[in-house]
């Protein structure tokens, strides 16, 4: 049951390995499974005007709210959903698309979400609506969007897949199987480490800490173009710091010049800035690499939607089968709710 | 910009800028306040007075009721900008949920901020908040003084009815099975909306027209609010710094009782030196400053420029006691490297601000402060500029502050300042300290350096501290014995 997945869980962020993989579907079907349990607040991780302009017009399902519930949206967005609304507050938080207001519905109705998309905004988003007593939070995420706001600010993550990545089930598996190992990397644990990597990340994007715990920092406008620069600094090097993604150029053009990676971890804010294939990923574990993060992201579970928009459906057993083989997870058809 | 009252990059070299950033307004309206200072005018004496008064008024206020004042920060905090909404509900315009929002939780903070004011007793002229019950009213049409805002049923009754509505099909919604009606009932919801959202727009309307009957108190608290804050913040200044309310001169005379710039106090303090304030008794006409390098010369002026600005912004001043005049204009100039990029030589850039200079000091009335002017052209020439300005400007009724190396400057009929120096400092012991720890010669310098100004006859020599400095911080002495030899032909 979708109740005992949340359940221990206060901040819940859904989110999609891509498009029309059922992410809106998620969020109504724990609505509606678990509306009458909970206050709920809402929430999105914040989309710029192009994204949200694509969204309205395709006429996506809403997201539909029970009575009592209480959304955190930016003003444009407010306006467009048909719920009688109290004001509860304006929280001075400004977005491209307006100031985030939060509201309560006084009736049931669907609602049209666009939150902050930086992570400090939305902890304090969450826990303002935490203070007007909501039980649960779900925050609408994003994966590929280029926000700085990530899941990792909830305590518990949804990820969403579905037919709508590829027509071939058995690539869909494997996309989604590996998006779970990324999202789910470890996080390092030393905290004297964890001291220093944050006053890396305060100031630069790139830093490097030495076996007897001292640190240096790089200036670099981003975090892509700079294998040079950590090929030549990797020296004696436990850790190496990375404000920012890791991509596979990066990897491949560090792993072609050097072998002093081996047993040096490479630090993420979480698992998300990890843009990587599993070849390349596979590779630079291989070679004695290794990948933490400094928040760790808990996936709770995984929804899967066998119907792609594109016309064409895979077997829904077929998909639960293969999905349930890789990944040690609860995993749901949120079209019939069933899991396990 | 042309400006009588010292130009942008000016302010910042005597410290203004540091002053206004420490100057801690809370809210939008008194950030209003903030971005308005200006200098009073001589046809506003009295209003001048009484923003002293005002301030004092407030220093009493925040010492004495520590409780009540930090209850009004509280609520300041609250305050969000609403003349947005203000201004468009004045042009009719129809105000939306959350501007109404806004404007409610304004109302509610003022009655509370109305409150306090009047348990302070408060009785300035410039902050009186009126009663905004009748807002509340209109935005809390069911007495619940809650912050919180809704189209309220209590508005129509058509209102009821359609939500009445809505929520039945809504409940129909949620118990129908067949796809095709839950369809149909979707479509009547929609219809439903529409309604609501019609009939929802018709009472913001009305709203907005009562509401704009009210405006002109709205605006009036949000005026008394951003004064209240910056008179707080003013106060608060005026506290840190032990700031004092000067008086208003009618003659052009100025008198500073240990006066001091809080940039400079701010550094020294930091870093763990002394700091010396000064004071100078100035009149009409030409005073010269003359004294030893590293003797702050240059701090004196900056500090006596920022003051008087300050002071005719209607701050307190940075001194024990401070009295002058309202002055028409206020210059400050020295050879910074601001005005050479420019284009111009820094010497061109001195005459240029000369000559508009001297066209306001034939009109009015103000203060003129030259740092070490034409220190960048060759002395002798540098010389006669000086004297002559020196001497033309001590024919007017403003006050020229001249700090210069040049000797012969000062005339008979001229003031004259020395910086003590290291006149009275025991040579020999100077020198044996720097020898013991010459890392540090600058700052021990420093530390024997008497800032202080001391009032000498007009045909007093210029201080042979170049010198003095010179052995002290350890020049090779073959140079030493070269230079004495000039010293030694001119006596």
């Amino acid at each position: 049951m979708i109740s005992d997945l949340i359940e221990n869980f206060k901040t819940i962020s859904i989110i999609g390995m891509g498009e029309n993989t059922g992410k809106t579907t998620t969020l109504n079907y724990i609505l509606s499974e678990t509306g009458d349990l909970y206050t709920f607040g809402l929430t999105s991780i914040g989309r710029d005007g192009e994204e949200y302009d694509s969204i309205t017009f395709t006429g996506k399902p809403q997201i539909y709210v029970e009575r009592g519930t209480y959304i955190a949206t930016a003003k444009q967005t407010f306006f467009n959903s048909d719920i009688t609304k109290e004001i509860i507050a304006t929280t001075g938080i400004n977005t491209p698309m307006g100031e985030i207001i939060i509201a309560k519905a006084l009736n049931g109705g669907y609602v049209d979400l666009a939150g902050p998309s930086i992570n400090i905004q939305m902890k304090k988003i969450c826990s303002q609506m935490l203070n007007m007593g909501c039980q649960k939070i779900l925050i609408d995420g994003a994966l590929n969007r280029k926000t700085q706001a990530s899941p990792s600010v909830s305590d518990g993550t949804i990820l969403t897949t579905g037919a709508a990545l590829s027509m071939n089930i058995d690539e869909t598996v494997d996309k989604t199987i590996f998006t779970v190992r990324l999202l789910s990397t470890m996080a390092e644990e030393d905290k004297e480490i964890l001291t220093i990597i944050k006053s890396i990340m305060d100031k630069s994007r790139i830093g490097f800490i030495y076996r007897d715990k001292t640190f240096k920092t790089l200036e670099v406008l981003t975090s892509l173009e700079s294998s040079k620069e950590i090929v030549e600094n990797i020296d004696d090097t436990t850790h190496v710091v990375i404000k920012g993604v890791i991509s596979d150029k990066l990897i491949e053009d560090i792993m072609s010049s050097t072998k002093k990676h081996k047993n040096v971890s490479f630090i993420v804010e979480d698992g998300t800035k990890l843009f990587l294939r599993s070849s390349t990923y596979d590779k630079f574990k291989k070679m004695g690499g290794i990948f933490k993060v400094v928040k760790p992201i808990t996936i709770i579970g995984v929804t899967s939607n066998p119907v792609s928009p594109y016309g064409y459906e895979y077997d829904n057993n077929e998909l639960l089968d293969k999905l349930r083989a890789g990944i040690n997870l609860p995993v749901f058809n949120i079209m019939d709710g069933n899991a396990y | 910009m042309h400006t009588k009252f010292l130009d942008k990059n000016e302010r910042k070299q005597v410290g203004f800028d540091y002053i206004i950033n420490k100057l801690k307004v809370i809210t939008p309206y008194g950030q209003q306040e903030k971005k308005n200072i200006k200098v009073f005018k001589r046809d506003e004496k009295e209003k001048l007075i009484r923003e002293y008064d005002y301030i004092e008024l407030t220093i009493e206020i925040i010492e004495e009721n520590k409780e009540i004042l930090r209850d009004i920060e509280e609520i300041l905090f609250k305050i969000k900008d609403i003349r947005n909404s203000v201004k468009r509900c004045k042009n009719f315009n129809i105000l939306d949920e959350i501007e109404l929002y806004e404007v409610k939780i304004f109302s509610l903070l003022n009655e509370e901020l109305r409150r306090l004011i009047e348990q302070l007793g408060l009785s300035i002229k410039d902050i009186t908040l009126k009663s905004l019950d009748r807002v509340i009213d209109l935005l809390d049409p069911e007495g619940r003084r809650i912050p919180t805002f809704q189209i309220y049923e209590s508005y129509s009754e058509k209102l009821v009815e359609i939500r009445k509505q809505k929520c039945s099909i809504e409940k129909k919604i949620y118990l129908e099975v067949d796809e095709k009606n839950i369809k149909e009932l979707k479509q009547a919801r929609l219809n439903i909306i529409i309604l609501e959202k019609d009939e929802e727009l018709k009472i913001k309307e009305v709203i907005s027209n009562k509401l704009e009957k009210e405006i002109e108190k709205i605006e009036n608290n949000i005026k008394s609010i951003g004064r209240f804050d910056f008179l707080i913040a003013k106060a608060k200044l005026a506290i840190e710094y032990k700031g004092r309310k000067p008086s208003i001169k009618e003659k052009t005379v100025m008198e500073f009782d240990k006066i001091f710039n809080p940039e400079i106090l701010d550094i020294l303090t930091s870093m763990g030196e002394n700091f010396t304030s000064t004071s100078v008794n100035i009149k009409s006409g030409t005073t010269i400053i003359t004294g030893a390098n590293m003797g702050g010369k240059s701090v004196t002026l900056k500090t006596i420029a920022l003051n008087l600005l300050m002071g005719m912004m209607g701050f307190f001043i940075f001194a024990k006691k401070a009295a002058f005049p309202i002055l028409d204009f206020i210059y400050f100039v020295s050879d910074d490297l601001q005005s050479v990029s420019k284009g111009l030589s820094t010497f061109g850039a001195e005459i240029i601000k000369l000559k508009k200079i001297i066209e306001d000091v034939k009109e009015g009335e103000g203060f003129i402060s030259l740092d070490e002017f034409a220190r960048g052209t060759n002395p002798i020439e540098g010389s006669y500029i000086v004297e002559s300005v020196s001497k033309y400007l001590n024919k007017f009724s403003s006050i020229s502050l001249i700090a210069t190396h040049y000797d012969g400057v000062a005339k008979e009929d001229m003031e004259h300042y020395q910086v003590v120096g290291l006149k009275n400092v025991d040579f020999g012991l100077l020198k044996h300290r720097i020898n013991m720890d010459k890392s540090n010669s600058v700052e021990i310098i420093q530390n024997y350096m008497d800032y202080n100004l001391e009032k000498i006859p007009y045909n007093h020599k210029v201080p042979k501290d170049a010198l003095n400095i010179s052995i002290l911080l350890g020049l090779d002495e073959d140079v030493i014995r070269l230079t004495k030899k000039y010293y030694d032909k001119e006596e």
